[in-house]
């Protein structure tokens, strides 16, 4: 509104000159526009947004007298002079200009009148930008709201003088969420200095217009290029977390500055804590602590001085962000006793079990374990909370720790047994199985607790604890269903015959459907009876879809299949395989492809695989055809080798290829190897396209392959090489000279776009890489300007602490982020490690980074409410299945050890346990007795 | 000149050094940056709040409430959830310390609503009154916190202050026909907020209109600020629009108060005196002082409001008493001070009804009320509960006089119905409301001439498929045996022609243009001559879209109004629910009674009426179809559409007689079978009748009738019927086998679930467990509810059915197969509960009959799909699955307060755009929370008391579930 009320004015003022001429020489002057009539009072006092007068110098004062005057000069060209000089004292020269619009001079009046509007609608020194930059203020403001800013940068770079902040903080509030942004930066920063970029950042994120994604735009640009003064980067930040609004907007800020921590002085950043003098740079009520928690996060380090030199809020006064930012500086600086001193304090003024939480948690991380053991027990109960929550998702010296939470899980207090039998969870260890066994046994409200946290060890209660298992067993018949739940997963996960009976028996006489997937596991070892078979079938069926079927498969589906499975397990074998096979003939019934994978799992699918296969092609008509090819690919017989082989001897464009596909994947294909799949599935970029998200991929390639498949990731149209993490693994392990791949011999080549520029830092031989990247320039749209920033950074072109910051914040949270953790954990930092294993993992949500989170409903008038999840919201309160689907195979080269096809469990039980060996260069797990 | 850039700058952009080989950075590590906690915070705080202690839970609550790094709903949610723990552990002051936050920071009465609910909710009445009353303080004139405390103020036996505070509110409005205006449907983002400038700020936009917003989709935009929405405690309980339905309510238990009503008797006569002084004083008044003028209209309406209060209270009781000639007196006095009172009216009208003087009322009371919105439509039939009250009001004073003086009262009738109905039908009443209203009350021979005349219009004499209100109307005449073509002596004077040219009525069919005549001969036995109402009306239950795609490949725009328009129908009718399980499942037993064989032969023969107007229609609907598949002409698929319900009627009618039939003389083996089918089923048979060539699937089951030897039955109740007619004869497996191979059978009412269930029994009974095992998995539904037949109304109706079919042919656990397999995996909680009542022996079924998941998960699950769609209807839905194993108690209770404190609405969808938090999803909130305490009653004597509570409660703030309108699908969903 703003805007438009504006506009008007400023086009009148640049069409006055003309207006004037006219009227030079002949009668009274007058401008030749309307103007409203002026309010009664002045704005100042009826509109409380309005500019208030500000008193001026004395010298200003009279300088500004000296203009009015010149208004009413006899040359036009004097006049409009004095007229923009006077526009860009603004609310310091608006009480003169009040007064002047009674002079005697019509003309002078009337421009007074004219520049009292411009003053009020804050955009004097937009009028005045464009009057240096040789251009009518409606035609600039023209350009700034274009699609095509590129007229207007050129316009910038060929006249732009230094001394326009203004226009420049307009300029990238107005592009600040577009790529272009960067360039108008890289400009503006050229243009203006670095003191002046950060004058115009800190205006354009205080500029009041500014939208969520703009205000995001703006913090990423503050860490891009950080202005020259942190108190500048401070305002900025804070201002554009306001802005952006949420918990993503204060997020953003948080993220920006840690981006930029290093950057400045302790003492330099710390000074920003002082609330600013200037009225405008202020911010309303939690926009002032997100300016501490700014400081806070930005500060790398601090010593106990500085710390006391700076005007740190009281304890007591800190919002739980900012308290977080001040115990996490207080980590980084080492400073464990003012840590110390923090816990103390809030413990002794009775603070809130929030607080207390955080305190305990950063005090947990400080200080070493047995320092944390010998003093845990002095804390008060959310201290203690907060520190077991820190020692989960960061586990340290697992030796200590798990006698430590043993001891816990046995002793007396209720509130720490049940995180006890969580965290142990993460200790595998026979110790552990049998305390879990022992609580599970004594039942109680950590019973369930502890059974969750041992079906993963399982396995180990065979040899550990055999008593236990007995007594596990024997519980079966009289545990409630919530305990039953859990218990029936350890009994099947321990595959010890007795279990199996147990658990077989009480299916055998009722299977529920909540048992259902449960028993599948169980039954599905031995597909030689039909209800095996059918579990075999219905259980790879889970496993391939990454547990998420429950979920997907449709409830029609589900239930058939409990009512076949309790059948066959009543039924004897030979009934059982024959109502199979009535089933698979049936086009109606929506488990016939269950049906004829478990006939083909017993072997017994010999009579029919040959129809089926002709139903499967279309050769017999079979409106539902296609369900039997999951018995086709799973079949071992003659007939479907045949048709496997005669399939690949089509080659890749052969329509059934996807049955072979899932054969060779399965396990079931005796003649046709991975190999000769992969290389037909492989056998051009085209086809490989199809094929880059499979689990075919996984294991060693042949060299050929690896080669389309990175050709195919280099060079496809609608494939980006890092829009996934599983094929940027496969490329990234390829071993294949991507450089030469992407560019060959060209003396002259770059890198095209902002992936492929990742790609060659990340993934490229370094010298070249770096040869490639200094010829790189940033493309028209600006798209690839942060991905050459980091490029450059990584190939250490540019200074070690500017680089840490590009890196940071080109690593950004996607596919490069794990890539760069990747390497670290290669370098031996088990922390990146178990981070990168963590965001792969089942359960992903609850190791989501950031230290906010937010819901917003939005009721819409016709599809309802929307939810909106903010920072860490999402994955945390969802509960999305998490983990990105990458299989062991792709993060082997980590392990000494094999890893098993379901790594993500065999990893909850064990992430406590990881230790880098730099002997064998490897990771390995510890073995605890 | 520019100026140099900074070095500092230039490295970030630009610069390019050659130092040190290789990856000069590690790459960042988070060895300098602990890892938030805050995701795995949340994590665990939902697992323990689903899972955990109390103890447990209220920690993770502590350790992340108040935390200003949780933005929007959370902290909401949060300082809810911990104020309900601790109202659980019944540490009030706890609560309120939880909650007091939310209060200090609201900026709209909002936040001091939603805690007075959970408070109540949670017994802690006073201190929800104490909240309201410290919004109150903020907000003195905020309507919803006037009704929050009035309404609290009752609730807690004070009903003297309530009433005072109800006037007040009364009286602060100041509107003259307050409270009685529809409530105000807002939204409170668009409230004032407190400490908001009054008017939005100068230089503000004008706020667009709603007719402006071009994307639909779009949130609209900020716009001036609007009035309060409506939130109260209480559901309306009277047929007229009140901003204060609590005050109805307060009234009303006033009444049964027996030193209320003696105080109010008592002091009637003063508060009257007083009302006409304070009204006089007012009147009296001369002079500018506004001031003082508006402290006398003030006193005038408390006044008149105190003397209203007090005559209503006494004349609601006394009309309970059937003490109506002294009700009347009083508000014949109370009604000279508050003319225009509709309460007031709507009892005089009462109070008139009751002593039969019709004429007073119809051009006293009820005239002044149809002025305020009393219209009776056709509607209201179905609805119980306050709307039928506007009809009882309007039709009962003549209905009175009638039984006194027949002639009189058939005229009040006539002149009330020409005045009371909706502008379209320029006011008259519509004949099908007269009729069945009529019928209801026991006045058969009065309802119908109302009844047939409504018929034609929107019955089976239309010859068009019938409309929801027309499906009330046929059960009536069906009930009443009102034969087809029909038409009393005693038509409704005067009333067809206005009918006819009514405004946007269907009209009836016009002879030569429409389809023949259903086909009754006037000769016919009276069985015969209703069938065509019968069959209509079992045929206007399967969406004859879907049945006549499954058929002939056609698909045609058009739509069923499902078996729940029926049951809302048959339950406003007397007898009607009886005679609803009759037609479904037992007309053909009542023809086979009714009628002799001869009769039955003549009615099937090619020559009778019947038989000809069905083959005329089938041929005219196949032409349709034939034109219909030649391209897409509107015209044909519009009529087709019209046509389609018509015509599946006659062929239902014709089924039911050919199951008659067969029930005389059931077949003794399948090649019996296949001759008759062959000889008397050929009309049905709507593949052959209109040359359909059926998909692939329906030609190999054909091939494999023909293998087996199996005759192709084209309706579901006659393969029933069939089919047990062969197992009756011994042949288990031939019934079976008959059932099985006829699994696309589309014409019927009979589910798909039902008849393969049926199948699987009796393929058990012959030994074939293979056939068994199909048939059962078939049986499970894997259509879309009612376009393929397999309607969860449908199944609820025909358990006594299918109990009966298991007594017969299967064993005892049965049924509870039949559930966990074919109604649990998709029914909702209505249909659950339904069901459950209709079979109540299987209250002793394993729970796990109930349980798709493990109860970790499966409240995991359903906890966390409520959060992530902003709706706790997967809750709502699956409540009488998840409160049925005992070991769920607790987190149930976790999920209910869930429900009380997430203020989400109920509805999925674009249905929830209407006020969240409104009064009935309040009172849904603590309905789910007395449902769970009951499960537990009988076991724990807190649970039962807070049961008993909440049982009060409900009942005192809401409208029995039973008396609810009817919330009907949209039908194209």
């Amino acid at each position: 509104m703003k805007r438009r009320c504006w506009l008007p004015l400023l086009c009148a003022l640049a069409f006055w000159p003309a207006v004037l001429a006219d009227a030079q020489g002949r009668i009274v002057i007058r401008p030749a526009i309307e103007r409203p009539p002026q309010p009664a009072t002045p704005g100042d006092t009826a509109n409380p947004d309005a500019v208030k007068p500000v008193e001026p110098t004395p010298e200003e004062a009279e300088r500004i007298a000296e203009l009015i005057e010149q208004l009413g000069a006899p040359r036009l060209a004097q006049r409009d002079r004095a007229m923009a000089e006077l526009a860009g004292f603004e609310a310091r020269a608006l009480r003169q200009v009040r007064e002047a619009k009674n002079h005697a001079d019509d003309e002078i009046a009337n421009r007074c009148a004219l520049l009292e509007e411009v003053i009020q609608s804050r955009q004097a020194e937009l009028f005045l930008a464009a009057r240096r930059l040789s251009l009518q203020p409606n035609e600039l403001e023209r350009m700034l709201a274009a699609p095509d800013v590129k007229p207007l940068l050129e316009i910038l770079r060929a006249r732009a003088q230094p001394g326009l902040t203004p226009l420049w903080a307009r300029v990238l509030a107005m592009l600040a969420a577009r790529p272009q942004v960067s360039q108008a930066a890289q400009l503006c920063a050229e243009l203006e200095g670095v003191e002046g970029y950060g004058l115009a950042l800190a205006e354009a994120a205080r500029f009041a217009a500014l939208g969520p994604d703009h205000a995001r735009g703006l913090a990423a640009l503050a860490s891009l290029l950080p202005p020259s003064r942190a108190p500048e980067a401070v305002d900025a930040l804070a201002f554009c977390g306001v802005r952006a609004g949420g918990a993503d907007g204060v997020q953003e800020a948080l993220r920006a500055a840690w981006v930029l921590r290093g950057q400045y002085a302790a003492t330099d950043v710390l000074a920003a804590l002082r609330p600013p003098d200037d009225p405008r740079r202020r911010l309303e009520g939690d926009g002032e602590g997100l300016r501490q928690a700014v400081v806070l996060c930005m500060t790398p380090a601090a010593t106990d001085p500085e710390l006391r030199a700076a005007q740190l809020p009281a304890l007591g006064a800190m919002s739980p962000l900012v308290l977080a930012e001040y115990l996490g500086l207080l980590r980084r600086s080492g400073l464990v006793s003012r840590i110390e001193n923090v816990l103390v304090t809030l413990v002794a003024s009775g603070a809130s079990a929030r607080v207390l939480g955080a305190a305990g948690a950063a005090w947990a991380d400080a200080v070493d374990v047995a320092r944390m053991q010998a003093e845990f027990s002095a804390l008060p109960g959310p201290a203690r909370l907060g520190a077991l929550d820190a020692l989960w998702l960061n586990p340290r010296e697992p030796e200590r720790m798990h006698p430590f939470l043993l001891g816990l899980l046995r002793g007396p207090d209720s509130a720490l047994r049940e995180p006890a039998a969580r965290m142990l969870g993460q200790y595998r260890a026979p110790s552990t199985v049998r305390a879990l066994a022992d609580t599970a046994l004594a039942g109680g409200p950590v019973a369930v607790t502890a059974l969750e946290s041992l079906a993963p060890m399982a396995d180990l209660l065979v040899s550990a604890a055999p008593e236990q298992l007995k007594r596990l067993v024997a519980l079966l018949p009289q545990a409630d269903l919530a305990l039953r739940a859990v218990l029936i997963d350890v009994l099947v996960a321990t595959a010890w015959p007795d279990a199996a009976s147990a658990l077989r028996a009480q299916w055998l006489e009722h299977l529920p459907r909540n048992e259902m997937l449960a028993a599948c596991r169980l039954f599905s070892t031995d597909p030689s009876h039909p209800a095996g078979a059918l579990a075999a079938a219905v259980n790879r069926a889970v496993e391939r879809s990454g547990g998420a079927a429950r979920d997907r498969a449709s409830g029609a589906v589900d239930y058939q299949i409990l009512v076949l499975m309790r059948v066959l397990l009543a039924a004897p074998a030979d009934r059982g395989f024959e109502l199979l096979v009535r089933v698979c003939a049936d086009e109606t019934s929506g488990v016939r492809s269950f049906a004829a994978g478990a006939l083909a799992l017993a072997g017994k699918d010999g009579p029919y695989i040959a129809d089926w296969i002709r139903r499967v092609v279309g050769e017999t008509p079979d409106a539902q055809g296609m369900a039997l090819a999951y018995g086709v690919a799973l079949s071992t017989s003659d007939a479907a080798e045949d048709f496997r082989r005669r399939t690949l001897q089509q080659g890749a464009s052969a329509r059934h290829l996807s049955l072979v596909h899932e054969s060779v994947l399965a396990g079931r294909s005796r003649t046709v190897t991975r190999e000769d799949l992969l290389r037909v599935l492989f056998d051009t970029p085209a086809n490989a396209r199809n094929w880059l998200f499979s689990d075919i991929l996984d294991g060693p390639l042949p060299p050929d392959v690896r080669r389309t498949v990175a050709t195919t990731l280099l060079f496809s149209e609608d494939i980006q090489p890092l829009d996934g993490i599983a094929p940027a693994l496969v490329l990234a392990d390829s071993g294949v000279d991507v450089l030469q791949l992407l560019f060959g011999d060209d003396a002259d080549a770059r890198p095209r776009d902002a992936q492929r520029t990742m790609v060659t830092a990340l993934m490229g031989n370094p010298q070249r890489a770096r040869e490639l990247v200094a010829r790189a320039d940033v493309g028209a749209d600006g798209a690839n300007f942060a991905a050459l920033q980091f490029a450059r950074a990584y190939l250490g072109m540019v200074d070690a602490a500017v680089a840490r910051r590009l890196l940071r914040h080109g690593g950004g949270q996607g596919v490069p982020r794990l890539l760069l953790l990747k390497q670290a954990a290669q370098g031996g930092d088990a922390t990146s490690a178990r981070m990168l294993l963590d965001r792969l993992a089942a359960g992903s949500g609850r190791f989501a980074e950031g230290g906010t989170a937010g819901v917003e409903i939005r009721v819409q008038r016709w599809r309802g409410p929307q939810v909106e999840f903010d920072g860490v919201a999402g994955e945390a309160l969802r509960g999305v299945a998490g983990g990105q689907q990458v299989s062991a195979d792709r993060l082997q080269s980590l392990f000494g050890q094999p890893l098993p096809p379901q790594w993500s469990g065999w990893w909850a039980c064990r992430r406590a346990l990881l230790e880098y060996d730099p002997a064998i260069g490897k990771y390995r797990i510890k073995e605890l007795p | 000149m520019k100026r140099p850039v900074h070095a500092l700058l230039m490295v970030a952009v630009l610069a390019v050094t050659a130092r040190g080989p290789g990856l000069a950075q590690a790459a960042p590590t988070p060895r300098d940056d602990a890892q938030g906690t805050l995701a795995l915070e949340l994590s665990q705080l939902v697992e323990t709040w689903i899972h955990g202690d109390a103890d447990a839970a209220a920690a993770r609550l502590d350790s992340l409430r108040n935390d200003n790094r949780l933005r929007g709903e959370l902290p909401r949610w949060l300082a809810g959830l911990r104020a309900a723990l601790a109202l659980d552990a019944r540490d009030v002051p706890g609560a309120l310390r939880a909650l007091q936050p939310l209060l200090d920071q609201a900026d709209n009465p909002r936040p001091y609503l939603r805690a007075a609910q959970l408070l109540l909710a949670l017994d802690a009445r006073p201190q929800a009154l104490a909240v309201i009353r410290q919004g109150r303080a903020r907000d003195a004139a905020s309507p919803a916190l006037r009704r929050y405390e009035a309404g609290l103020l009752w609730l807690g036996q004070n009903h003297e202050s309530a009433v005072a505070a109800y006037i007040d509110a009364i009286a602060a409005d100041g509107r003259e026909n307050y409270p009685y205006v529809p409530p105000n449907f807002g939204d409170w983002a668009r409230v004032r907020p407190w400490g908001a400038a009054a008017l939005p700020a100068a230089g503000v936009a004008e706020p667009a209109k709603v007719s402006d917003f071009k994307d639909w989709d779009e949130p609209a935009p900020a716009t001036n600020w609007q009035p309060e929405p409506f939130a109260d405690l209480f559901e309306p309980g009277v047929w007229y629009g009140t901003d204060l339905p609590g005050l109805d309510r307060c009234v009303a238990e006033m009444a049964a108060l027996p030193d209320m009503l003696a105080r109010r008797r008592a002091e009637f006569s003063g508060l009257h005196t007083r009302a006409e002084q304070a009204q006089s004083a007012l009147e009296a008044f001369r002079g500018g002082d506004a001031a003082q003028r508006k402290m006398l209209a003030r006193a005038a309406v408390v006044a008149r409001w105190h003397a209203a209060v007090a005559a209503r209270v006494c004349a609601v009781a006394d009309l309970a008493q059937g003490r109506a000639a002294e009700a009347e007196t009083m508000l014949r006095m109370v009604l000279t001070v508050a003319p225009d009172d509709t309460a007031l009216l709507d009892l005089h009208a009462r109070a008139l009804g009751a002593l039969g003087k019709a004429e007073e009322a119809r051009t006293g009371p009820l005239a002044r009320l149809q002025g305020q919105g009393l219209t009776l439509w056709s509607s209201m039939l179905y609805a119980k509960g306050p709307q039928q009250q506007a009809v009882d009001r309007v039709l009962e004073p003549a209905l009175r006089l009638y039984r006194a003086n027949p002639q009189a009262g058939r005229q009040q009738l006539e002149a009330v119905r020409k005045s009371f109905g909706p502008e379209h039908l320029k006011r008259e009443v519509p004949a099908d409301l007269m009729g069945v209203w009529l019928f209801q009350k026991g006045e058969r021979e009065l309802a119908l001439p109302y009844l047939a005349d409504a018929g034609r219009l929107i019955g089976l004499e239309s010859g068009k498929a019938l409309p929801p209100d027309g499906v009330a109307l046929e059960h009536a005449l069906l009930l009443l045996r009102v034969p087809v073509g029909a038409r009393p002596a005693n038509d409704a004077p005067g009333a067809k022609k206005e009918e006819e040219e009514a405004e946007g009525e269907p009209e009836p069919a016009k002879p030569g243009q429409g389809q023949p005549a259903p086909g009754a001969d006037e000769s016919d036995p009276l069985a015969l001559r209703v069938l065509p109402r019968a069959g209509l009306l079992v045929g206007s239950i399967p969406e004859s879209r879907a049945v006549i795609w499954r058929i002939a490949e056609v698909d045609f725009w058009g739509g069923s109004w499902g078996a729940a328009n029926h049951v809302r129908a048959a339950r406003a009718l007397p007898d009607g629910e009886k005679q609803l399980r009759e037609l479904l499942y037992g007309w053909h037993v009542k023809l086979a009674t009714e009628l002799t064989p001869q009769q039955l032969d003549a009615a099937l023969s090619p020559d009778h009426a019947s038989s000809k107007a069905l083959a005329e229609a089938l041929k005219g609907f196949a032409e349709g179809l034939q034109q219909a598949k030649g391209g897409s002409n509107w015209r044909v698929m519009q009529t087709l559409r019209e046509r389609a319900g018509f015509v599946m009627g006659m062929v239902e009618a014709r089924a039911m007689l050919l199951r008659a039939r067969l029930r005389r003389e059931p077949p003794a083996d399948m090649a019996a079978l296949a001759v008759w089918v062959k000889q008397h089923a050929g009309l049905i048979d709507l593949r052959a009748q209109f040359k359909a060539a059926g998909n692939e699937i329906t030609g190999r089951l054909a091939e494999e009738r023909a293998a087996a030897r199996v005759p192709e039955v084209p309706h579901s109740g006659l393969l029933l019927d069939a089919a047990r007619a062969l197992a009756r004869n011994g042949d288990h497996v031939g019934a079976a086998r008959l059932i099985w191979l006829n699994r696309d059978v589309a014409l019927g009412v009979d589910t798909q679930s039902r008849r393969l269930f049926l199948a699987a029994l009796l393929a058990r009974k012959a030994g074939d467990p293979l056939l068994e095992a199909q048939c059962r998995m078939a049986a499970l539904q894997t259509g879309d509810g009612r376009r393929d037949n397999t309607d969860p109304v449908l199944q609820v109706l025909e358990i006594p059915q299918l109990r009966a079919e298991i007594e017969e042919f299967g064993l005892k656990g049965d049924l509870e197969a039949y559930f966990e397999t074919c109604i649990v995996p998709w029914a909702d909680a209505a249909t659950l509960t339904g069901a459950l009542a209709v079979a109540p022996e299987l209250k002793s079924a394993r729970v796990t009959m109930l349980m798709r998941n493990s109860l970790r998960g499966g409240m995991d699950g359903i906890f966390r799909a409520s959060i992530a769609e902003g709706s706790v209807n997967v809750i709502d839905q699956n409540w009488p699955k998840l409160i049925a194993p005992r070991e769920s108690y607790q987190r149930c209770r976790r999920l209910a307060l869930w429900v009380l404190c997430a203020d989400l609405p109920f509805a999925r969808g674009r249905a929830a755009t209407i006020g969240m938090n409104s009064t009935t999803e309040m009172l849904r909130g603590w309905a789910m929370l007395q449902q769970l305490a009951e499960t537990r009653a009988a076991a724990d004597p807190a649970a039962k008391a807070e049961s008993e509570r909440l049982r009060l409660l409900l009942g005192r703030c809401s409208t029995p579930a039973e008396e609810v309108e009817y919330d009907d699908e949209e039908w194209w969903d």
